[in-house]
């Protein structure tokens, strides 16, 4: 399973089709987005500026499959780019180089540009990688798969197999002469065979068809849609499942034309799922779509929170990868997302969720259902309850608004102008449902609050590192009931208090699994993430398509029927140009 | 001179072997004299300390020398470097964003450090161009591509930080709150926070002296290396121009982008670097690797300490100004909304006009430093600006051929995009360090009414860079002029 994760994922990110708020009603109007990409700002967000869109819920007829610009690899597609393609153990890429995140995922194409710091870093890698991929008969065996020096026929070979992995599809002729060229200019100055194939491996992993993902049309200036080839649907899937390059199986496929064929297409998804290579799905969607790349950096307060430490940030974050997982390899249906009662725990981690939580060897991560311990679900994990909260407490309006935004895809407004923030009001509230009270009590702040501060009044029984409690420090009790005002999603509104005597949690997974919102928000997710770029408007015909065939009665909504889903619409085998 | 000795040295320092450069310390007579000719260079540092400043970062009076006395956050500074100060308060940049000149930007902390050296709102910008992440060109852009510094030395400007963690970027997009420095409307400059990185990239345009005396025999193994690099260069050139005629107009752009990128190490690569060396350039030990490498840690850990990596970043801005290799550098301490923990800080307690050690080491710098206790946060600016002040004073040393240093010559520029603990975009913390040689007054606190940010920026230009043709800079959408700032002008 993932290693520990670097990055950091901003838990407000952005949601390009977020429905956003038109004003603090209470009331989310799905009616008010631009169609513009929503980066946030609330000169982006409608309602306030930008031109109406009308309702397409109705169009089903997809018209724009969209243009998906050229996509520089970011850290982690690099590293397991060279890991797959060369059968290297170097990690070039780090923390340390150029990224850029939009819409909560580090690998949209719009942000990632490139400078000449990073090309510098591109280039000394590739030194570096074929250094050790030629010291090492065996992979160099792979690589050099003819011995002739100076032999033209020698060296179009080596360009048709490695070149042709790395460059994701088969070297032009032109191409072939450049690359050509480099082996000769090795030859001249006195390099041998071997050494003169790694100097032209090396020019193609310093080459910008390798660096980026590139997909040609056929008349660039025109908004025309047309397929894309084989081999450039081979590189969606394989960026898309497994954060790499396509292996030598999709290669084939693209490059006898049958990919492009709706049950090859089909069953090379289900190959590409059930290979480990998938577990970087896992890592590069879930882990940033559901904040786990957070939980290993969350900052909790040594002083205030004494049971946080590495060991138990890992075990949080592996927890939340394992529990996606789970929905991701068996097939369950995504609406028990908020309430399975699955738990993978360490003994470290056990320890923290007490109340029961049996104790597992030390190890892997073990799996233990239905413990009664009052937990089920998502939210029920520590990983979730501390990455949603601040370093000294927890905040039920940063939980409940990241519940809005992530699992409902819902944006609320940003807050109006001059309000005291509460962590302004008090430096370490000892009862955060009060101060919250008296914040909310300012009607500018009363309706917002109420689209998203249930959530997070309900899930108060967990500190800010996930562990359950009662009682605040000034011995007040947590009062987790609370209630949603009449809404589009709710009708009725719907009360918190949920099972007699129980903590929130069942309440927070019946309104959020309640919520419409919620089991469209993952193919919104999911699409923004398998693209590389903010969906628009004209997306949302394809999603409504792919949500009514996911969603419809008598199937299970489970996460592999929705990749097929998503991976079969003509958004994700089609493109355009970008139109003059 | 032998054009490949140096190259030889260059490849011997990439690969990690400490540098010799015996041209250097040994050859200041020369290069003064060659210096008295000609004026001191001119250099522009930007330091961006993130999350705003405690309260008591103002001095308590205003005036110029004994008049005031500076704040318990600069208590580290002392007094030759107070001598050379000016803290500037109240400057405002709501306006860049608020048609009522409003400090209440949200959310701050992923809109205001965009216009840190812009003054303009990105969004607007990102909005009228449509797309993902946008920008004005920033100050320090402005000036790297002005006659004024164009070309004047190897590399047009470095960008540099010491951030280890991805910040939150409080749904803005990240370039905002993680880079200062715009080259283009679409073009963030990601900064360096990898010393051995910037090592390189700097000695990669030092260039010997011409009287270093005798001369090496060509290096073979060199000789092949840069025909190997041209070869490869050549092809990825001729491959990525080939890729980019057939594609539409934004990606042809990126693909520049990309061309552009390859173009700027091409030199460095594939011959000897054209740099020039300055007042008694000398290089410094090649960074270690095992301590300051910064990939990741949230806090200081066995192999990372931030107090390490801040000290290399100093060795390094000083080797870069001393040796001439570019006379702009941005450097931000943290990225804005830094969450990383200052625990190899000491907690201190804070009166009125100074501090005492406490108990307890410092906390997470956004939670628990801006948004916990003052004393907490203000601990945290002082080590922060400790480490200003300790590469002033290193800039102070060094003396130019006039005998005015090169501080005197530098105008740094230590600045946050948000006042404090409460987010506004107005009272922000500015103090300018050094600039006597400039024509800027020193050894004073000026707190202004209100006044716009922007007008430090072209007072920058206007009065302290020579480039008083920039007519006009940033955004006032509350309708005020720009005005040169008399008050800090000799």
């Amino acid at each position: 399973m993932p290693s520990r994760t670097i990055s950091f994922l901003s838990p407000a990110g952005v949601l390009a089709l977020g429905l956003a708020a038109a004003a603090c009603t209470g009331v989310v109007d799905p009616n008010t987005k631009d169609g513009q990409p929503n980066d946030g700002n609330p000169m982006g967000t409608a309602g306030t500026t930008g031109t109406p869109v009308d309702p397409i819920i109705a169009q089903t007829q997809p018209i724009d499959p969209g243009h998906v610009a050229v996509h520089r690899l970011n850290t982690n597609e690099y590293n397991a780019t060279v890991t797959d393609v060369l059968g290297t153990k170097l990690q070039p890429a780090n923390a340390n180089w150029r990224g850029g995140e939009l819409g909560g995922f580090d690998n949209m194409a719009s942000v990632l540009g490139v400078d000449g710091d990073q090309y510098r870093r591109y280039f000394d890698a590739a030194g570096a990688l074929t250094k050790d991929v030629f010291a090492n008969d065996a992979l160099r065996a792979k690589i050099v798969t003819c011995a002739t020096t100076d032999d033209a026929a020698c060296i179009t070979s080596i360009l048709g197999t490695t070149g042709t992995r790395i460059f994701r599809r088969p070297l032009t002729t032109a191409e072939q002469t450049t690359y050509s060229n480099v082996y000769a200019a090795a030859r001249k100055v006195g390099d041998d065979h071997n050494a003169s194939v790694r100097l032209m491996v090396q020019a193609m992993l310093s080459s910008a068809e390798f660096l980026y993902r590139i997909e040609f049309d056929q008349a660039p200036n025109t908004t025309a849609k047309h397929p894309v080839t084989a081999y450039e649907l081979a590189s969606r899937l394989s960026y898309f499942l497994w954060g790499s390059a396509p292996d030598d199986q999709l290669l084939a496929a693209a490059a006898n034309n049958t990919l492009i064929k709706d049950d090859v297409l089909a069953s090379a998804v289900d190959y590409m799922l059930q290979d480990g290579k998938s577990n970087r799905f896992v890592t590069n969607f879930a882990g940033q779509w559901l904040g786990i790349r957070r939980v290993v950096p969350h900052p909790a307060a040594a002083d205030v929170y004494a049971a946080w430490n590495p060991t138990v940030a890992d075990a949080a974050a592996q927890e939340m990868y394992l529990y996606f997982n789970e929905f991701l390899r068996t097939g369950r249906s995504w609406l028990d997302f908020m309430k399975a009662d699955i738990n993978y725990v360490t003994p470290e981690l056990a320890a923290l969720y007490g109340n029961g939580m049996p104790t597992p060897a030390a190890g892997a991560p073990q799996r233990v259902e239905a413990v009664a311990d009052g937990r089920q679900g998502f939210a029920g994990l520590i990983g979730f309850l501390a990455m949603s909260s601040p370093d000294r407490r927890s905040s039920p309006t940063l939980r409940g608004k990241w519940i809005l935004l992530n699992l409902m895809c819902t944006t609320p407004p940003d807050p109006p102008p001059n309000v005291p923030k509460l962590e302004d009001a008090a430096m370490a509230p000892t009862n955060v449902r009060e101060a919250l009270e008296v914040h909310r009590a300012n009607p500018a702040c009363a309706a917002c609050h109420a689209l998203f501060d249930p959530f997070g009044l309900a899930l108060e029984q967990y500190d800010g590192i996930g562990q359950f409690r009662t009682m605040y420090k000034d011995n007040s009790t947590i009062d987790p009931a609370t209630e949603l005002q009449a809404s589009e999603a709710y009708p009725d509104g719907l009360k918190f208090s949920g099972i007699e005597g129980a903590n929130g949690l069942p309440g927070v997974a019946e309104a959020v699994t309640k919520n419409p919102a919620f089991a469209t928000c993952i193919s919104e997710k999911m699409l923004t993430f398998g693209l590389g770029r903010l969906l628009t408007a004209t997306d949302k015909p394809y999603l409504e398509v792919v949500n009514k065939e996911w969603l419809k009665d008598g199937a299970t909504p489970s996460i592999p029927r929705l990749v097929h889903g998503l991976v079969s619409t003509e958004t994700f085998r089609y493109r355009r140009g970008e139109g003059t | 001179m032998n054009r490949f000795v140096s190259r030889r040295l260059v490849l011997r320092g990439a690969a990690g072997v400490a540098l010799t450069l015996p041209w250097l310390e040994s050859l200041l007579p020369t290069k003064s004299a060659q210096a008295q000719a000609v004026a001191a260079p001119k250099r522009f540092l930007p330091i961006f300390i993130p999350n705003g400043a405690s309260e008591n970062w103002k001095p308590l009076q205003v005036g110029v020398g004994a008049a005031w006395t500076m704040s318990p956050v600069f208590e580290l500074f002392g007094a030759a470097l107070k001598a050379k100060m000016n803290v500037l308060s109240n400057f405002e940049n709501g306006s860049a964003f608020n048609a009522d000149g409003g400090s209440s930007v949200e959310p701050s902390h992923g809109r205001q450090p965009g216009a840190f050296l812009t003054c303009v709102d990105p969004g607007v910008i990102r909005k009228n161009l449509n797309v993902a992440e946008a920008n004005a060109i920033s100050l320090d852009q402005i000036m790297a591509t002005h006659a004024a510094f164009k070309g004047k030395t190897a590399l047009p400007s470095l960008q540099l930080g010491l951030s280890t963690v991805l910040s939150y970027c409080d749904g803005q997009p990240c370039s905002n709150s993680r880079s200062i420095s715009w080259s283009g409307a679409t073009s963030p400059m990601y900064k360096q926070v990898d010393p051995l990185e910037v090592f390189n990239k700097i000695v990669g345009v030092i260039k010997p002296s011409d009287n270093m005396g005798g001369t090496t025999a060509p290096d073979p193994e060199a000789l092949a290396n840069i025909a190997r690099n041209k070869s490869v260069i050549d092809a990825v050139l001729e491959s990525a121009t080939r890729t980019q005629g057939q594609l539409g107009a934004a990606d042809k752009l990126r693909l520049q982008e990309f061309l552009d990128s390859v173009r700027s190490i091409e030199k460095s690569v594939t011959g000897v670097s054209v740099g020039m060396g300055g007042v008694a350039c000398s290089a410094i030990a090649t960074p270690t690797m095992a301590t300051v490498h910064p990939d990741a840690p949230k806090q200081n850990t066995a192999t990372y300490k931030k107090e390490d990596h801040a000290n290399a970043m100093n060795d390094l801005i000083v080797m870069a100004l001393q040796c001439d290799a570019t006379r702009i550098i941005t450097h931000m301490l943290e990225d804005e909304r830094s969450e990383f923990t200052y625990d190899h800080v000491k907690m201190r307690t804070f009166t009125a006009t100074g501090s005492t050690e406490g108990n307890g080491t410092c906390p997470e710098y956004h939670g628990g430093g801006q948004h916990g206790s003052q004393d907490a946060f203000a601990s945290i600016v002082r080590w922060n600006a400790g480490k200003v002040a300790e590469l002033a004073t290193r800039l102070d040393a060094i003396k130019e051929a006039d005998g005015s240093s090169i501080l005197d010559n530098t105008v740094i520029w230590f600045a946050g995009a948000m006042h404090g603990s409460n987010h506004a975009c107005n009272d922000l913390p500015v103090a300018l360090l050094g600039g006597g040689a400039l024509g800027l007054k020193q050894d004073q606190h000026v707190a202004f009414g209100k006044r716009a940010f922007r007008d430090l920026h072209y007072t920058m230009m206007n009065k302290v860079f020579d480039m008083s043709d920039v007519a006009n800079f940033g955004q006032d959408l509350s309708g005020g002029q720009l005005k040169v700032i008399s008050e800090i002008i000799a």
